[in-house]
């Protein structure tokens, strides 16, 4: 395999290879390198929507005193980056961002832990009435698109924007939207072998042999026209195909 | 939508799927005979159908998704509104997902997912027309048209009612427009004279 071209860059006074294309976000975070994040998911493209993910940065050509806050998840890695992810500038920073979210989401616990550790325990903005725990990433709406159901977008703008489902009919019950929201503000229940979400109730294929939910029949219709695997491929939990796997192994070496 | 009628916000768009423009109500061209049918959707006995008006808007734009907000713009023009049935048929001549339109259609304020009347009546309530009385006067084509602003028509499907922000003509205030008509200096007064002048025309 031809060699991945890569940059030496610097993050918190470490020395990073990091290949070519990534962003500082992924580098750092291949490093163990901690820096927040909400609306960042390695399946979809990044957003930088919720801007906890500031870092600052320096590039060896600028005069010293020079540098830049930038989102981290959208910011490619280059030759000779330096990168500063708890500088004073880039704490109080997300100060700000904890501070303005903790006013659109003060029930969320995510939120509220989030901001606690960067010791901000009450907005010292105007809470949002009748405040639901959404903090508009747009995550959900990527991952919708990114599975291709297409489903949920956001409408509006401005505070009065929203996500919901325009497209209901299109909405497959995935709970990818659930799952991924960095605040589980998508609410969804799952119960025996019903599943609802979105106003909208499906029926669950349970695994054959655990009982367990695994998809809604139309997700697995939607899998497999995408994967072109056969539906029955999706019916079982991982556990159970790999129990049948074993057992018709074992039948082939002791019969 | 102005912040006094929050009833609009969580509306799911989805709702005004059955609404269709009528004949007389809207400036659309609406075939007189029943027009081909082009769209799976499309019934051939509908007087109303939308597809050959939609056939012609698709002539002036190419196939592609930088197209969406000028196919847009021209229906909004056309019917006043944007019908279901046309983002259904955008989304499939796009092949942009039908989420999408609804994102960017109800992301500026100048497109109506629900019918509009012939006319919009659009009350300036930017600061001048503001100072000026242009609560009140709202209020006053809000009891006349019995209709809130930024909501329905009237029953007649004549006026629909809307606010904006400054419409530039700030000598003029409180100013009201008319589709594309200036009124200026309207009160209590000449309200009814404007109302009756529009409805003629
Ligand atoms: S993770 Fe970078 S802006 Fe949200
Ligand atoms: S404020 Fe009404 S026209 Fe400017």
């Amino acid at each position: 395999m031809s060699e991945t071209k890569t940059v030496r860059i610097t993050i918190d006074g470490r020395s990073i290879d990091a290949p070519v294309g990534q962003t500082v976000l992924e580098a750092a975070r291949q490093h163990n390198i901690d820096i927040p994040s909400l609306c960042y998911h390695p399946g979809v493209e990044a957003f930088g929507a919720c801007r906890l993910c500031v870092v600052e940065i320096r590039k060896h050509n600028w005069t010293p005193d020079w540098k830049q806050l930038v989102t981290s998840c959208l910011f490619p890695v280059e030759e000779g980056l330096i990168v500063e992810t708890r500088s004073p500038e880039v704490m109080e920073n997300r100060k700000v961002v904890l501070d303005l979210q903790l006013a659109r989401v003060p029930n969320s616990d995510v939120i509220r832990q989030l901001a606690a550790e960067y010791g901000i325990h009450d907005t010292s903005y105007e809470k949002r009435e009748d405040a639901d725990d959404c903090i508009m990433c747009g995550l959900c709406v990527r991952v919708c698109d990114a599975i291709g159901a297409h489903a949920i977008s956001t409408l509006s703008r401005g505070p009065e924007k929203y996500v919901d489902v325009p497209n209901k009919d299109a909405c497959i019950g995935c709970l990818a939207c659930a799952l991924t929201c960095p605040t589980n503000a998508i609410e969804y229940i799952e119960e025996g072998n019903m599943r609802t979400i979105w106003d909208k109730t499906f029926e669950v294929v349970l695994d054959p042999v655990n009982k367990k939910p695994i998809a809604t029949p139309e997700q697995i219709a939607h899998f497999s026209k995408q994967s072109g695997l056969p539906e029955d491929y999706f019916t079982k939990s991982d556990a159970t195909r790999k129990k049948e796997t074993a057992a018709s192994f074992a039948r082939v070496m002791f019969d | 939508m102005s912040p006094k009628s929050k009833t609009g916000k969580r509306r799911d768009p989805g709702d005004v799927a059955a609404l269709e423009p009528t004949a007389g109500d809207t400036g659309a061209k609406v075939p007189a005979s029943p027009s081909k049918a082009t769209g799976d959707s499309c019934d051939p006995m509908d007087p109303v159908c939308i597809c050959d008006t939609m056939d012609e808007i698709f002539t002036h734009y190419p196939r592609e998704e930088a197209s969406l907000i000028m196919i847009l713009q021209e229906l909004q023009d056309r019917f006043n509104w944007l019908p279901d049935a046309a983002l259904e048929r955008i989304a499939e001549e796009l092949d942009i997902p039908k989420s999408r339109i609804l994102a960017v259609s109800t992301f500026y304020k100048s497109f109506s997912l629900d019918p509009r009347g012939r006319k919009v009546i659009k009350v300036c309530t930017g600061t001048a027309c503001h100072v000026r009385g242009a609560g009140m006067l709202l209020e006053e084509f809000e009891r006349v048209l019995d209709i809130p602003v930024g909501e329905g028509m009237t029953d007649d499907g004549t006026f629909s009612l809307e606010s904006v922000n400054c419409v530039g003509a700030c000598a003029m205030a409180p100013a009201v427009l008319v589709n594309d008509r200036y009124y200026a200096k309207v009160g209590p007064g000449n309200l009814g004279k404007l109302l009756t002048k529009e409805r003629e025309s």
